[in-house]
């Protein structure tokens, strides 16, 4: 019903942001205008009389409010549900007509495209114009959090920042505390590790002395964690912090803290700097923290629970003396998700769409919870079961079957392997694995789930090095696989989609997780 | 290359014939590597057949299935945490490729041995993405990938490749 208003401001509306719809539309009370405007739905109109006939079609995917559509840049039609619908205005034989969507669905934020949507009058009503819409981006509520893909913290170096990494603010408070709290943003939201990790360095003296050290159960030793990533390690102790994400809490949640100057890198265990490179800094790790929101409830799970442990946790009895230990469920890093007192089960990531050429920045949220409030409903998503050991999907690509599919917003491209697509010239270290085709290439590739559910997924692969270098969010970059039988579903993936990760051991309204939806 | 020449010299100060024995067993696993002039350090990739014993041992691996190819054999070594660490060597007898696969990433400081500080510099120089690595410089290529609890790399000197070899070959 909002679209009253804008069926005025249409013209300007159409070129604002969508964070600027989002926020017209939360600010602007729907049933004033709804009782002032008597905006008609779908359909009816002027039938077609003499030599004058109608352009009409079909809208479906319609979930939010307020999208307007307009034929040859007026005849403004608002459009409140799926079905047919029929301009008002009629045209005469031998007429052209352009449909077009003047403003999209507001609340939620809808992308709509229009198919058919041009002609001429051939002596019949037109009736096969499509309009189609598509995501549905969730615009407030307590359990979301808004979810920004740009350069990164400001304090990170020109030459540090990176492409497609999202981010969130997340708040971290000594616990039981509401006033030793500090707001910390540019933490990276990933889908493919478990658990929040925050950079020491960017806590004031205050909340860091405040947040109480764990004590491994069995030894009565501090607990020390070597975060093992594929392209370096984290190092640092485990603590309990209270952290707030949107406007949700979950309490004494175990963090690990990076690069804590109480545990120095140099008496870092020698298994753990055996790994790899150190990423004990905001510039080397590229982020003031990392918030592992995947699959599972705690980083490591039962492999560390017993047996002999190398590069996990560790006991410290004194903090420059560390040695590998298990560690108990409980006292691992918890995902902090699954410690909410609502909105438990998992989240979801919406990102709106982007052009091909990238953007600057891009701004979507982080939904808590699937199925459990009025803005985080599987709708028709379709549901992909993971496996409980690893959290992974099968993809079939080019006729290879490839077992570790994931979908990562913590990786930077599509990594999946063919041999015919171009390499970047090896310019800069680290980046020759990306693709440089001499132009975009189309494919697709299809995700299985243990539930024997399929998912076809097309997507582009453009050629990084001719992509603008003031931009941060790509749709359609990718690289080879650094994992023969891997397909690392990354953030650009995300664009464009609401993907839903169901946590392990979670009940939701589709089963329990783990899974991906999407 | 310190702890390695550390656990030599414990067993070489152990008296007695079972000091003996062992130091027997050990020069098959160390010693021929230090008669040989090979700087421990660039044992493992890049090394020798016999550097593949000397970081079984280090790396405190047990010997798995060894697969023979036409042009090199390919060594497994099992770790007790489960991680799994494949070395390659090259009937010129040198090991060209490493691979490993696991809960987290195996002690590279050991397979990769001068190459690890390369590897080191370069992966800090890359891209930030906590779940892609890809270092590729004229003696060395490394990739490194997969997500938490499921990780998996390979790194490999384009120089000893045996003729015809790909790297796609490498699992």
């Amino acid at each position: 019903m909002l679209a009253c208003r804008q069926r005025a401001h249409s013209r300007a509306s159409s070129s604002l942001s969508a964070r600027h719809r989002r926020l017209l539309g939360a600010s602007v009370g729907a049933a004033l205008f709804a009782g002032l405007c008597g905006c008609g739905g779908g359909g009816g109109g002027a039938g077609s009389s003499g030599s004058s006939y109608t352009v009409g079609g079909t809208v479906s995917g319609l979930s939010g409010s307020g999208l307007v559509l307009e034929d040859n840049g007026g005849n403004a039609l608002s459009v409140s549900g799926n079905g047919s619908f029929v301009f008002t205005t009629a045209l005469s034989n031998g007429a052209s007509y352009t449909v077009a969507v003047a403003t999209e669905p507001s609340s939620p934020i809808q992308a709509c495209s229009v198919t058919n949507g041009t002609g001429t009058i051939s002596s019949s009503d037109v009736t096969s114009v499509t309009v189609s819409c598509g995501q549905s981006i969730a615009s407030s509520g307590p359990n979301v959090a808004t979810l920004t893909v740009d350069s990164g913290p400001p304090a990170l170096p020109a030459d540090d920042t990176d492409i497609d990494t999202s981010f969130v603010t997340v708040t971290i408070c000594a616990p039981g505390s509401t006033t030793n709290c500090q707001s910390i943003d540019h933490v990276e939201v990933d889908t493919a590790s478990y658990g929040l990790r925050i950079q020491a360095s960017v806590l004031n003296a205050s909340l860091y002395s405040a947040l109480p050290q764990v004590n491994e159960s069995s030894s009565g030793s501090p607990l020390a964690e070597c975060t093992v990533f594929a392209d370096g390690y984290t190092w640092g102790p485990i603590k309990t912090a209270d952290v707030q994400i949107s406007s949700e809490s979950a309490a004494s949640v175990e963090v690990q803290l990076i690069g804590d100057p109480d545990y120095p890198s140099a008496t870092t265990p020698n298994d753990c700097t055996g790994t790899g490179g150190e990423e004990d800094t905001v510039d080397s790790f590229g982020a003031n923290g990392i918030i592992g929101v995947g699959p599972f409830a705690q980083d490591c799970g039962e492999g560390c629970t017993s047996g002999v442990q190398s590069a996990w946790y560790y006991v410290c009895p004194s903090t420059s003396s560390c040695s590998d230990h298990t560690v108990s469920l409980a006292q691992q890093v918890t995902n902090p998700v699954v410690l909410l007192p609502t909105d438990n089960n998992g989240t979801i990531v919406e990102l709106p769409a982007i052009s091909a050429a990238g953007a600057a920045t891009v701004s979507g949220v982080l939904v808590f919870g699937i199925g459990t409030e009025g803005n985080n409903d599987l709708g028709s998503a379709t549901v992909l079961t993971a496996d409980d050991t690893y959290g992974d999907v099968t993809t079939q690509f080019n006729g290879q079957t490839l077992t570790q599919g994931f979908l990562d917003t913590g990786s930077n491209g599509l990594f999946f392997s063919d041999s015919s697509i171009t390499q970047c010239p090896g310019a800069t270290p680290g980046q020759p694995a990306f693709y440089c085709p001499g132009s975009t290439l189309n494919f697709s590739a299809t995700n299985i789930g243990l539930n024997d559910v399929s998912s076809t997924v097309s997507f582009s692969i453009a050629n990084l090095d001719d992509l603008a270098s003031s931009d941060f969010a790509f749709d359609d970059i990718g690289g080879t696989a650094a994992v023969a039988n891997s397909f690392d579903w990354g953030l650009p993936f995300f664009f464009g989609r609401n993907v839903y990760t169901a946590i392990d051991g979670q009940n939701t309204s589709a089963g329990m997780g783990p899974y991906f939806a999407y | 290359m310190l702890q390695t020449q550390r656990q030599v010299d414990v067993h070489w100060n152990d008296p007695g014939p079972r000091g003996g024995r062992l130091l027997g067993a050990l020069c098959a696993a160390f010693a021929c590597v230090l008669l040989a002039g090979v700087p421990l350090a660039s044992a493992t990739l890049g090394g020798d057949a016999a550097s593949i014993d000397a970081d079984r041992a280090q790396i405190k691996a047990q010997t798995g299935p060894s697969t023979p190819g036409t042009s090199y054999r390919m060594q497994e070594l099992d770790l007790p945490s489960g991680t799994v660490v494949h070395e390659y060597l090259s009937t010129a007898g040198k090991v060209f490729a490493v691979t490993w696969q696991g809960r987290s990433i195996p002690d590279l400081r050991t397979l990769l041995g001068d190459y690890f500080q390369p590897f080191v510099a370069g992966a800090a120089a890359g891209h930030h993405n906590h779940h892609h690595l890809a270092v590729t410089q004229p003696d060395l290529v490394v990739r490194s990938g997969g997500h938490m609890r499921a990780l998996a790399g390979r790194a490999y000197v384009p120089s000893l490749l045996p003729p015809g070899f790909s790297p796609d070959d490498l699992n």
